[in-house]
C-alpha cells in the first residue's frame, strides 16, 4: 500500500473513531438529560403533590410526564377488577381521551399478569386490544393496588395517529415504574392522612364535648395536635401543639421543683412502658397540680394519665385535667363547718383552738429577736462579726417565714428589708470576718425600728380584732374540765380562794359577745338596714353561769332589736336619725354583780300593737306583756324574728343563773333591756348604763 | 408506697413547726418535728426523710450538714435530706451544700405537702424499677 493511501487509510480510521466516540459521547449525553428529566419529575411529584386529594397528585404525575419528560400522552385511570371498566382520573393527550372505557378480556388478562411494560408493536394480543382501547401506538404502563378494590393503571407514550417520534430509552420503563411506585405511595399516605384528618377531627369533636382538659405528649414532652377546648381554657394558650407538657403542668418551676423533676422522671417510663404494665406506672403519676392563672387565681387540677399505643407500644400518653379547685373549696368548706369530721378535722380545730396561743407565742418570740438585735447595735462596737450578722439574719429570717404565715404583710415586708441589708453586709464581712459598724448601724436600727412598729401594729391589730381587747395578751390555755372541777372543789367557798377560782372560770364580756359581734352585720343586711354593734367593756369578767347563757341571750335580744326596732335606712332619714341604727351591750360591775343592758336607737316599742295581740292582759303593762310566751308584735315571721319565741324564753334562761329582765323604751327613739340579779334588777341606777329615758308608761 | 412514711422536721420557728407538722400528719404522714438540730440523730435514724430550716442558728458550717448526712444515709433506707427554703439562691444550691433535695415556697403548706408527695412517689417509682432489673433514674 502506497504511503499516501495508507494514510489516507489511517486518516479514515480516525474519522470513524471520532464519529463513534462523537456518537457515545451524545448517547450518554441524552442520557444524562433523560435521567435528569426523571428526577425533575420524581422532584415535581413530591414536592408539588398535595395530599389533600387523589386527583391533584395525578394531576401532577401527568404534568411531570408531559412537561419533564416530553411523552405526548400521559394518564392515570381507575380500573374496576370486577367489570373492566377503565375511568380516567387524570389525563393529557394530543388525541382525545375517553372518560370511560371498557376493556376487552384479554386486555384485562394482560394487566392481570404484567402489571408493568412497554408496547412498541403489536407483539401480544392483550396489550394490543388495550393499546387499541387507549387509543396509544406506543406506550408504558404500570398498574398497582389502591387497597380499596381497585386497580390504578398509568399510562404514558404515542397516541395512535401521531408520528416523528423517537423510540423510549432502555432506562425509561424502570424509571417510569419508579415514579409510578412513588405516586403509588403517595395516594395510599393520602388515604392515610384523610382517614387520620377524619379520626383527629372526631376526635377532636368528642374532646370538645368532655368537660376535661385533654392532651396527649409524646417521649419528647411535646403536646401534640388533638387537645380539648377545656385544654385550651384551662392552660390559657390559644394552641398548645408542640408545648411543653411539663411547662403546662408546672409553670416556672424552678430546676430543683421536686414535684416537676418527680413528673420528668415519670414521663419518661411512661413513654416506655408497654401497654400491659400501665398500671404499674401509673402508680407514680401525680394525682393533682396547682397551676396558677394569668389573672393570678390558683387552679388545682386533678390528673388522670391513659396511654395512647401502637402495636403495644405506649406511643404517647394522654392526660386529663379537671378543674377541682371550685369543688375542693366547696369540699373543704364543708368540711371545716362539720362538728364532727375526720382527722383533717381535728388537726384544723387544733390550729384554730390554740391560734391565738400560737400567735402571743409568735408575738412573744418575735420581741425577744427584735430585742436580741437592738441589744447587737447597743453596744458601742466599733466592728461587727460575721457570726453576729449571721444570727442576726437567721432572726430576720424567721420572723419574716412567720409573719408570712399569719399573713403580716408590713412586719414581712420590714423584716424583709432588714434580711436584704443583713445580707449585703454579711457579704461584704465575708472577707475580713467583721465590718465596720459605723457605715451600717444607723441602716441597720432604722431596719430593727421599722420591724419593732410593724410587730406592735400587728399586736394593735389582733387587740382590736379580740373580743377580749387587751386581755389577749394575759391569756392561756386551761381546759375547761379542769376548771368546773376547780370549781366542784372550791367554788361555794367564801374565802380568797373562793373568790379567786371563780375569777379564774370568769369569762371575758366580749367573749360571750362574740357571736352576735360576728353576725349582726349579716342579719341586719337580711334587713335591709344598716347598724353598729357597741360591746362594752370587752374586758370584764363575767361570772362562769352567766357566761353561760349570756351568748344565746345576746343573740335573742340583738336580732330583736335587729328585726323590730332598728328602722330602714330610709324611714330613719325621714325621722332625723342617722341612717346607721346603733345597738350598743353594754355591761357593768355592781355590788350585786355583773348587769348588761341592750339598748337600741330604733323605733322603740308599740303599746298598742302588743296590747293588740295579746291574749289576755288584764292590766299587765306592755313593757311586761312582750315577755308573754307566743307574742309578737311583728306581722309575719322571717329569719330573724316573728315566730314569738323570744323574750319569754330569754326571761326563762336568765332565771336559771338567778338574774331577770325588765324593757323600758321611748317611741321613736329605743328600746332598752335590763339583765340583772333578780335582787338588783329594780335598783340598778339607769344613769350608769345607758342615756335612753324610761318612759314606759307615757302611751307613745 | 402504702406504708406510713417517717419525716423529721427542723426548724427554729415554734409557729412553722406547728404548721408544717399539721399539714403532713393531714397529708398521712408520721412527723416529728423540732427545733433542736443536735440530739435528734434516734429520730433521725428511723426516718425516711429530713426537711430542715436552712437559716437555723446551729446550722453553721459544712460539718453539721456533713453529720446529719452522715447519719441519714447511714440508715438502711437511706433517708433524704432536704432543705426547706424560700430562699431561692439556696434552694438552687442545694447539692453544693451537702442536701439531697430542695423543698420550695416555705410558708404555704399545700405546696410542701405536694412535693412530699412528689419525693416520696420517685423514690417508689425508682425502687420499682431497681426490683425489675430496670436503671433507676
Amino acid at each position: 500500500m502506497s504511503e499516501p493511501s495508507r494514510v489516507a487509510d489511517m486518516l479514515k480510521a480516525k474519522a470513524m473513531l471520532l464519529i463513534q466516540c462523537e456518537r457515545e459521547v451524545y448517547a450518554l449525553r441524552l442520557g444524562r438529560e433523560r435521567m435528569m428529566a426523571w428526577l425533575h419529575a420524581f422532584r415535581d411529584l413530591a414536592l408539588n403533590a398535595k395530599p389533600e386529594t387523589g386527583l391533584e397528585m395525578c394531576a401532577t404525575w401527568t404534568r411531570a410526564m408531559l412537561e419533564e419528560l416530553h411523552f405526548q400522552t400521559a394518564a392515570s385511570f381507575m380500573l374496576d377488577r370486577a367489570t373492566g371498566e377503565l375511568r380516567l382520573i387524570h389525563g393529557q393527550s394530543h388525541a382525545p381521551l375517553e372518560d370511560r372505557v371498557v376493556l376487552s378480556d384479554s386486555a384485562r388478562s394482560a394487566l392481570r399478569e404484567r402489571r408493568e411494560g412497554v408496547f412498541e408493536a403489536a407483539d401480544d394480543s392483550g396489550v394490543t386490544d388495550l393499546s387499541r382501547s387507549l387509543r396509544l401506538q406506543r406506550f408504558m404502563w404500570f398498574a398497582f393496588d389502591d387497597n380499596h378494590g381497585h386497580d390504578v393503571l398509568l399510562v404514558a407514550g404515542v397516541a395512535r395517529g401521531v408520528s416523528g417520534v423517537q423510540r423510549f430509552a432502555s432506562d425509561d420503563l424502570i424509571n417510569f415504574v419508579m415514579l409510578g411506585r412513588h405516586l403509588a405511595v403517595l395516594l395510599s399516605n393520602s388515604a392515610l392522612i384523610n382517614e387520620l384528618d377524619a379520626a383527629s377531627r372526631r376526635l377532636q369533636n368528642l374532646f370538645d364535648h368532655m368537660r376535661q382538659a385533654i392532651v396527649a405528649f409524646d417521649h419528647t414532652g411535646a403536646v401534640g395536635r388533638v387537645s380539648s377546648r377545656q385544654a385550651r381554657l384551662v392552660f390559657e394558650q390559644e394552641n398548645l401543639e408542640g408545648r411543653s407538657i411539663r411547662e403546662l403542668l408546672y409553670p416556672g418551676a424552678p430546676d430543683y421543683d421536686v414535684a416537676a423533676a418527680a413528673f420528668d422522671e415519670w414521663m419518661r417510663m411512661a413513654c416506655a412502658t408497654p401497654a400491659e404494665d400501665w398500671a404499674a406506672c401509673e402508680m407514680y403519676a401525680p394525682r393533682e397540680v396547682m397551676v396558677t392563672g394569668q389573672d393570678g387565681r390558683a387552679k388545682l387540677l386533678e390528673l388522670e394519665f391513659r396511654p395512647v399505643t401502637q402495636h403495644g407500644r405506649t406511643t404517647q400518653v394522654m392526660v386529663l385535667a379537671s378543674d377541682v379547685s371550685v369543688a375542693r373549696e366547696l369540699e373543704h368548706a364543708v368540711r371545716t363547718h362539720e362538728a364532727e369530721g375526720a382527722r383533717r378535722l381535728v388537726a384544723v380545730r387544733r390550729l384554730i383552738a390554740g391560734g391565738t396561743q400560737v400567735f402571743l407565742a409568735f408575738v412573744a418570740s418575735a420581741r425577744s429577736r427584735v430585742a436580741s438585735f437592738e441589744a447587737a447595735l447597743s453596744a458601742e462596737l466599733e466592728l461587727l462579726p460575721i457570726a453576729t450578722i449571721d444570727e442576726l439574719f437567721r432572726h430576720a429570717h424567721t420572723v419574716r417565714g412567720e409573719a408570712r404565715a399569719f399573713d403580716l404583710t408590713e412586719l414581712e415586708e420590714a423584716t424583709k428589708r432588714l434580711e436584704a441589708d443583713l445580707d449585703e453586709l454579711r457579704a461584704a464581712a465575708r472577707g475580713a470576718g467583721y465590718i465596720l459598724t459605723g457605715s451600717c448601724v444607723g441602716r441597720l436600727k432604722t431596719g430593727i425600728e421599722d420591724v419593732r412598729q410593724a410587730l406592735e401594729l400587728s399586736c394593735d391589730l389582733l387587740s382590736q380584732a379580740s373580743p377580749v381587747g387587751q386581755l389577749i395578751f394575759d391569756q392561756t390555755t386551761v381546759q375547761r374540765s379542769t376548771l368546773r372541777e376547780l370549781l366542784e372543789l372550791a367554788g361555794d367557798r367564801d374565802d380568797r380562794l373562793g373568790k379567786l377560782v371563780a375569777r379564774l372560770a370568769a369569762v371575758p364580756f366580749g367573749l360571750t359577745a362574740a357571736g352576735v359581734l360576728e353576725s349582726a352585720p349579716s342579719w341586719a343586711a337580711e334587713q335591709g338596714n344598716a347598724v353598729t354593734l357597741r360591746v362594752e367593756p370587752r374586758e370584764l369578767m363575767v361570772p362562769e353561769a352567766l357566761a353561760q347563757v349570756l351568748p344565746g341571750v345576746l343573740t335573742h335580744l340583738v336580732r330583736n332589736a335587729i328585726a323590730h326596732g332598728i328602722e330602714a335606712p330610709e324611714e330613719r332619714k325621714q325621722l332625723g336619725k342617722s341612717e346607721t341604727g346603733t345597738i350598743s351591750v353594754l355591761a357593768v360591775e355592781t355590788p350585786a354583780g355583773i348587769c348588761v343592758t341592750v339598748e337600741d336607737d330604733g323605733r322603740g316599742l308599740d303599746p298598742e300593737a302588743v296590747l293588740l295581740r295579746a291574749a289576755t292582759h288584764g292590766d299587765v303593762p306592755a313593757t311586761e306583756l312582750v315577755f308573754l310566751p307566743g307574742l309578737s308584735t311583728r306581722q309575719g315571721h322571717d329569719a330573724l324574728a316573728g315566730r314569738g319565741v323570744g323574750l319569754d324564753a330569754v326571761r326563762a334562761e336568765l332565771a336559771r343563773v338567778g338574774y331577770d329582765a325588765t324593757l323600758t323604751f321611748t317611741r321613736n327613739e329605743g328600746t332598752r333591756l335590763k339583765l340583772a340579779p333578780k335582787s338588783a334588777a329594780h335598783t340598778l341606777p339607769t344613769g350608769d348604763i345607758g342615756h335612753v329615758r324610761n318612759e314606759a308608761n307615757t302611751g307613745h | 408506697m402504702s406504708e406510713t412514711k417517717r419525716i423529721l422536721v427542723i426548724d427554729d420557728s415554734q409557729v412553722m413547726l406547728e404548721r408544717i407538722q399539721c399539714a403532713l400528719v393531714d397529708a398521712g404522714y408520721d412527723v416529728t418535728a423540732t427545733t433542736q438540730i443536735v440530739g435528734n440523730a434516734r429520730y433521725l435514724a428511723s426516718c425516711d426523710l429530713l426537711i430542715i430550716d436552712y437559716h437555723m442558728p446551729g446550722l453553721n458550717g459544712d460539718s453539721v450538714v456533713e453529720s446529719l448526712r452522715t447519719i441519714a444515709h447511714s440508715t438502711k433506707h437511706k433517708s433524704q435530706l432536704f432543705l426547706y427554703t424560700s430562699d431561692e439562691k439556696v434552694a438552687s444550691n442545694y447539692r453544693a451544700l451537702g442536701f439531697d433535695g430542695a423543698f420550695w415556697g416555705k410558708g404555704d403548706e399545700s405546696v410542701l405537702v405536694r412535693q412530699v408527695a412528689a419525693l416520696f412517689r420517685t423514690l417508689a417509682m425508682r425502687a420499682a424499677i431497681g426490683l425489675k432489673g430496670g436503671t433507676s433514674g
